[in-house]
């Protein structure tokens, strides 16, 4: 009992620290949000059903990592050929450099925070809304009752201020 | 650091394959700049990183940006205690419902497992490797150990299977199938060495990294269901007919050359000595998949390619059916009667002799053929319609010394091109039944038929017959039809000819004027044929 116990705990522990960096890593595989979704539950539940195979001590998230690509894998094979817009070796490279840039990405996070605040209102409220759970441009753009062209455009525009303020943070060493 | 220029196109890039709608061009410039430039991919890494991080509120937390963005970046290293910013939820998305309903799930199902794995009349340890733990007509090779249902098996233990069907279990859970003459050994724990044979593997996830060497490779589990090939000539194929192998090709110091992953359906042949790995269709029907359900197995699959090889059955269990051919001038087995002359200009003959083609069946051999429940699949070319016959035969078994008729024959009407099948009814009576449909065959066009049959159903002469026809490079049969209400047949009497494309082979108007490959005589009506079945009987319900 101790056994089971002390191996749940630490899987916890592993997990929700890790949690998000797996399912940024999944989303640099996966060209969609709900896939991505579907991708993640699916690695959670293969991280915790083989965990018992997990060494304790060693790195967890090298470990999940394989997970991942594997999961990967599988979502790419079920998809239609068409779908599949890259090589295996974009796949590949991609992954490669995301497993070990995640103090990088780590970063990333924390300065998301900062240039958050510097959207303008309407670009925060499009930007809360679209990122409500089952939600669309289509469904924002009727809640808003805005043109979904606009919703569209809004996001895009938000997207490269928040993208281009990020890297200039990441550049200014406030958080290296 | 990329140029401004191209940090502008790479933001549109990847905004468009993040949300919008990347073009073929576009995808292809992506990869082109991602795959070239360093720099380029770490900008579309960083870029999906945000989308993430963005997303990952609508993921776990339901609350608006932002809310949790407090907390620490993590380091990659040592993690020593529980996060300090887990949020405590009083509400929560359904989304993350479902993910916790799945963890909580996960998380008692594998406590309840736990439960009972660690309690005290359990033996932690099993004391062996793997065990026999099903055999069924199990002959072994003369001079080898003979094994029996749970016998244990050691390192290094070798199976020389001669004929039969035998089954064993690792002691990580994974079931394996070793079908006719098969040399396996047990090299170390979930490691096996099959030099010849038919394998069949179901490998659970507790014991996934199973691997199996053959002369020419590696095939390593990664949670899945798979076949192996080994023939004499130790030619390899790997079939995958659930998850992912990864396929090792192997040179001759054992040292791996290419690695490949194999998914569901995929199926590679590597003959020996040969760097090319070559991807041929998957078959299930190939492999004994259980010992305890009844599961459609191929009795035999005649290629018919040019090759000599084409002429043998790839499979059964110990069982060659392989083909004889009639020389050009050679004698009808039937009639003893003078073949016709297998040139181009006359009537009926094949462009190929390798294509009259036929078995006498012995009485092992006839009752392979379940003729209760089988599945005809072939490919079929029809060149010229000026050569056909009256009625071209596809596929024929007749026994001239017990029956004047066929016992079971397949054909299509030239005229009409409708498809037919007669055969012996219980009686002995030979009944013959046609499609409804005119479907024309265009000229040189290959074309699949699919033929079930199915007796299995409630009451006697009732059986369920289906016949499709799909025209080569078609994602759709164009031609589709159940018969119901047919007689059952009488099982094929020993010492018959089974013919593909001609019944007496001297009788030149029902030789098939076209080509024939790829014929499969298969137990059983696989899945892919059942749907087709299954919305019939749906239909006739109504």
């Amino acid at each position: 009992m101790t056994v089971v116990s002390d191996r749940t705990t630490e899987f916890i522990m592993l997990f929700s620290r890790h949690s998000q960096r797996i399912y940024r890593f999944i989303r640099s595989l996966v060209d969609n949000r709900t896939d991505a979704e579907e991708v993640y539950q699916n690695t959670c539940t293969v991280l915790w059903s083989k965990f018992e195979q997990f060494e304790t001590g060693s790195n967890f998230w090298a470990w999940s990592c394989q997970i991942v690509r594997y999961e990967v894998l599988n979502y790419r094979r079920r998809q239609n050929l068409e779908r599949n817009i890259f090589s295996n070796e974009f796949y590949n490279r991609v992954a490669e450099r995301a497993m070990v840039t995640v103090d990088e990405l780590d970063r990333q996070q924390a300065a998301l925070s900062v240039c958050y605040e510097l959207l303008s209102e309407r670009q925060k409220e499009v930007l809360e809304k679209i990122y409500e759970p089952e939600a669309s441009p289509h469904s924002v753009a009727r809640a808003l009752k805005r043109s979904t062209n606009a919703i569209y455009k809004t996001l895009h525009r938000a997207h490269d201020l928040l993208f281009s303020c990020i890297q200039r943070q990441l550049h200014s060493g406030d958080y290296s | 650091m990329l140029p401004p220029e191209e940090q502008e196109e790479m933001l549109q890039l990847c905004w468009e394959y993040q949300y919008g709608t990347l073009s073929h061009k576009d995808a292809a410039r992506l990869e082109r700049l991602v795959l070239n430039n360093d720099a380029a991919r770490d900008f579309f890494i960083r870029y999906s990183s945000m989308c993430a991080n963005l997303e990952w509120e609508g993921v776990v937390d339901p609350g608006p940006l932002g809310r949790t963005t407090d907390y620490e970046p993590l380091p990659s290293g040592e993690l020593n205690s529980l996060p300090h910013h887990l949020p405590v939820f009083t509400e929560y998305p359904p989304r993350r419902k479902t993910l916790f309903a799945a963890l909580a799930f996960s998380l008692a199902f594998v406590a309840t497992v736990s439960l009972l794995y660690f309690q005290p009349w359990r033996v932690q340890q099993p004391g062996f490797l793997a065990r026999f733990s099903q055999t069924q007509n199990a002959v072994w090779v003369e001079g080898t150990r003979s094994w029996n249902a749970e016998d244990l098996i050691q390192f290094g233990d070798q199976i020389h299977l001669s004929s039969g069907i035998v089954e064993l279990e690792t002691a990580s859970g994974a079931r394996m199938i070793l079908k006719g003459k098969s040399r396996l050994m047990l090299v170390n724990t979930d490691q096996f060495q099959l030099d010849e044979g038919n394998l069949f593997a179901n490998v659970p996830p507790q014991a996934q990294g199973l691997s199996v060497e053959t002369p020419t490779s590696r095939i390593v589990d990664l949670g899945t269901r798979f076949g192996l090939i080994v023939n004499p000539s130790q030619e390899t194929e790997v079939h995958v007919l659930k998850g992912i192998v990864e396929f090792h090709l192997l040179n001759s110091k054992r040292e791996t050359t290419m690695t490949k992953n194999l998914f569901e359906k995929d199926a590679v042949r590597v003959q020996p000595d040969s760097s090319v790995i070559t991807k041929i269709e998957a078959t299930p029907e190939c492999f004994v998949q259980s010992l305890n359900v009844e599961t459609p197995v191929l009795i035999a699959h005649w290629k018919l390619t040019e090759s000599e090889k084409s002429l043998m059955a790839q499979d059964h269990s110990g069982n060659q059916l392989n083909l004889q051919l009639i020389e050009e001038k050679g004698r009808s087995p039937f009639t003893g009667r003078q073949a016709p002359h297998n040139t181009a200009t006359a009537a009926g003959p094949f462009a190929s002799q390798f294509h009259k083609l036929y078995r006498r069946l012995s009485e092992a051999e006839t009752p392979l053929f379940n003729m209760q429940r089988f599945t005809i699949e072939l490919w079929a070319r029809n060149p010229n319609r000026d050569r056909q016959g009256d009625s071209d035969t596809l596929l024929h078994y007749r026994n001239v010394e017990q029956h004047s008729t066929s016992q079971f024959n397949l054909f299509s009407d030239d005229h009409s091109g409708q498809l037919g099948f007669g055969f012996l009814n219980t009686k002995d009576k030979y009944v013959s039944h046609r499609t409804s449909k005119t479907i024309p065959w265009q000229k040189d066009r290959w074309y699949h038929i699919v033929f079930t049959y199915d007796s299995h159903t409630p009451a006697a002469h009732d059986s369920i017959v289906t016949y499709s026809r799909t025209p080569e490079f078609a994602s759709a049969p164009d031609f589709q039809q159940t018969l119901t209400q047919i007689e059952d047949i009488t099982p094929l009497v020993p010492g018959g000819i089974l013919a593909i494309g001609g019944s007496t082979l001297t009788d030149i108007p029902r030789h098939w004027g076209g080509d024939i490959a790829d014929v499969r005589f298969i137990n059983g009506i696989p899945d892919r044929h059942d749907i087709t079945h299954s919305h019939s009987k749906q239909a006739l319900n109504h």
